[in-house]
């Protein structure tokens, strides 16, 4: 597969002003200030790939984002995207890409419904009728819209107007979609929906997804997590390698007929306790002992849950180790 | 519908449908755009009632009272949304929505105001100007009434290059509404939306006919009541087309700089 995206050393600095004190104060007298929103990052994506570009707030995702697609400039560095530089080609890139910048600032015309925006979609990109309706079959069956899109859109609860927000960004069949924040708020139901046609999109038209979120579980299916921090590319590869960067360890919860013995807190770190359940993590060796599984077999113990880490634990652990080389505790 | 043009033409048509969804809103705002025009008609009857002589400047009662339903029918047109569009995407970033469109902004900024004007131009200018010029006996010639049309084009040309640079000035002021509020008095002392320029000393009117504010209301009434004679409605005209090329050159340089802006730091 081809790189679709190429994102090379790329720099972005913001000026900005800090108050020094009042409002007088600083009507007169503001400190100006550079902040680098993006510093030196480097990556490519190739084609078909469902790409989750992750990090706290003002970690430089939504700015890399808007660079992607032209609306921002980088200061240095060289981006490519479908062959094409967003900073002089944006119009010509739009064409083949399509975008959802989440609730804040929608797509779908408030006071119209989705069917109309979509009509309107057909009409900007030259849609053949044909392949509009097959299109749009295809959306309102995968994302069960049958009864939504023609209401009014400001009538759908936020979780519609996503998922209509997902067949605005997808109906013209674009080679890329960017996806800013699209399920902030977004019950679980619907983001699973977003997340299955996604998947169900980029196996038909092997469309690429570069999605931001701070939702973990936007990323499970993904192919590649690239986390940034303060402007910095600090990850880049699978959940799977993420994991591989710390310590193995495996997650051990029991439930107790009775209440928890003693003995049974002593093979690992009690992560949670309460009268007839914990939570313990141990090495992933423990879990091969024979002791250990005989002590699964005892008849106290009524069901038991064996687990490697979650992706929430692994950011967190990602996070917390990033807080602490800020710091300089290596 | 040309390839080319089909993108514009679906932004126009779901733009009329948008325009039109809330019908009873609508008509009702644009009887209210008339209640400024009444509140004019009722100060200068009091004017009239109390003077001595039964024209002021050589306008009759009626002939003012007709001046001022135009005003009002010409306003209906001039007074699009460009500023507050602008203001809210430029202040609130909306504007990225636009952008991630393959289409130019300034192009999706004209589709987006042009229902409205076509919409009260129809339903609204046109009729107001009909009744008037019927109940009021005015008769126009043809060569007049197509002068008030180019007269109004170049106003509403003007009035939207103007909304166009305040509305763009949101990308440094935030919020220009105050700045754009103290240009609309002047536009309407300057353009004869409060007095009509007839009653100003002769030096002021032709001082005045040399920007381009008289072109946005003044002029178009008094060429279809026969206020002014057609030469001065042409060299008014004239004046207008050369001020959009020069309003148009600052509006350019202006965006310009508001390109760089946004793609530099965003919005």
């Amino acid at each position: 597969m081809e790189d679709v995206i190429v994102v090379d050393n790329v720099v972005k600095r913001f000026k900005t002003y800090k108050s020094k004190g009042g409002a007088a104060k600083s009507l007169f007298n503001r400190e100006k200030t550079v902040v680098t929103a993006l510093d030196k990052v480097s990556f490519s994506v190739k084609q078909g790939e469902v790409v989750a570009m992750l990090g706290r707030n003002g970690s430089g995702k939504s700015t890399l984002l808007k660079m992607l697609i032209g609306i921002l400039h980088p200061e240095e560095g060289k981006i490519r995207v479908l062959g094409l530089d967003p900073t002089k080609d944006r119009i010509k890139l739009v064409q083949q890409v399509g975008i959802v910048f989440g609730s804040t600032h929608p797509q779908l015309w408030w006071d119209l419904p989705p069917i109309d925006t979509f009509n309107y979609i057909k009409g900007m990109y030259n849609i053949p009728d044909k392949q509009f309706e097959k299109r749009l079959k295809y959306f309102i069956d995968l994302l069960d819209l049958k009864k939504i899109h023609t209401r009014q859109t400001r009538q759908l609860s936020l979780g519609e107007r996503m998922k209509c927000e997902f067949v605005a960004a997808n109906i013209h069949s674009p080679k890329i979609v960017f996806m800013d924040e699209p399920t902030i708020g977004v019950d679980l139901p619907s983001r699973v929906a977003i997340s299955n046609a996604i998947l169900s999109a980029r196996k038909e038209l092997c469309t690429t997804y570069i999605i931001t979120t701070h939702v973990v579980e936007d990323i499970a299916n993904v192919d590649r997590i690239i986390l940034l921090d303060k402007g910095k590319k600090m990850f880049d590869g699978t959940q799977q390698s993420m994991s591989g960067l710390f310590k193995k360890t495996v997650t051990v919860e029991l439930y107790f007929a009775g209440k928890v013995e003693p003995k049974y807190l002593r093979f690992g770190k009690v992560l949670r306790k309460e009268d007839t359940y914990v939570k313990v993590k141990v090495n992933p060796s423990v879990i091969k002992q024979g002791w250990f599984i005989s002590m699964l077999h005892d008849k106290k113990i009524v069901n038991y849950k064996i687990a490697e880490p979650d992706l929430t634990f692994l950011l967190s652990q990602m996070y917390r180790s990033l807080d602490s080389s800020n710091r300089g505790k290596v | 519908m040309n390839e080319w043009l089909k993108p514009y033409g679906s932004l126009l048509k779901i733009n009329f449908k948008n325009t039109t969804v809330y019908r009873a809103d609508m008509a009702l705002s644009t009887v209210l755009t008339l209640v400024s025009s009444l509140v004019f008609i009722l100060v200068w009857s009091a004017v009239y009632y109390f003077s001595s002589s039964t024209a002021i400047n050589g306008v009759a009662l009626i002939t003012t009272i007709a001046y001022f339903l135009v005003i009002g029918a010409v306003d209906l047109v001039e007074m699009s949304s460009l500023v507050s569009n602008m203001q809210n995407d430029l202040q609130y970033g909306n504007i990225a929505t636009s952008l991630i469109r393959p289409m130019s902004y300034v192009s999706q900024l004209i589709m987006g105001i042009a229902p409205d004007m076509v919409i009260l131009f129809c339903f609204g200018t046109v009729p107001i100007i009909v009744l008037v010029v019927l109940l009021g006996n005015f008769a126009p010639s043809i060569v007049t009434v197509l002068l008030f049309i180019a007269a109004i084009l170049v106003g509403v040309s003007i009035f939207n290059l103007i909304g166009f640079i305040f509305g763009g000035l949101s990308a440094y002021l935030t919020n220009v509404w105050g700045v754009y509020s103290a240009v609309s008095w002047i536009f309407a002392i300057a353009g004869g939306g409060i007095a009509p320029l007839a009653f100003f000393p002769h030096a002021v009117t032709n001082a005045l006919l040399l920007t381009p504010i008289p072109i946005t209301a003044y002029v178009p009434a008094a060429t279809i009541l026969g206020m002014i004679p057609s030469s001065i409605a042409i060299q008014s005209i004239v004046v207008g087309l050369v001020w959009i090329v020069i309003l148009a050159l600052i509006a350019w340089f202006e965006w310009t700089k508001i390109s760089k802006k946004l793609n530099a730091v965003g919005v």
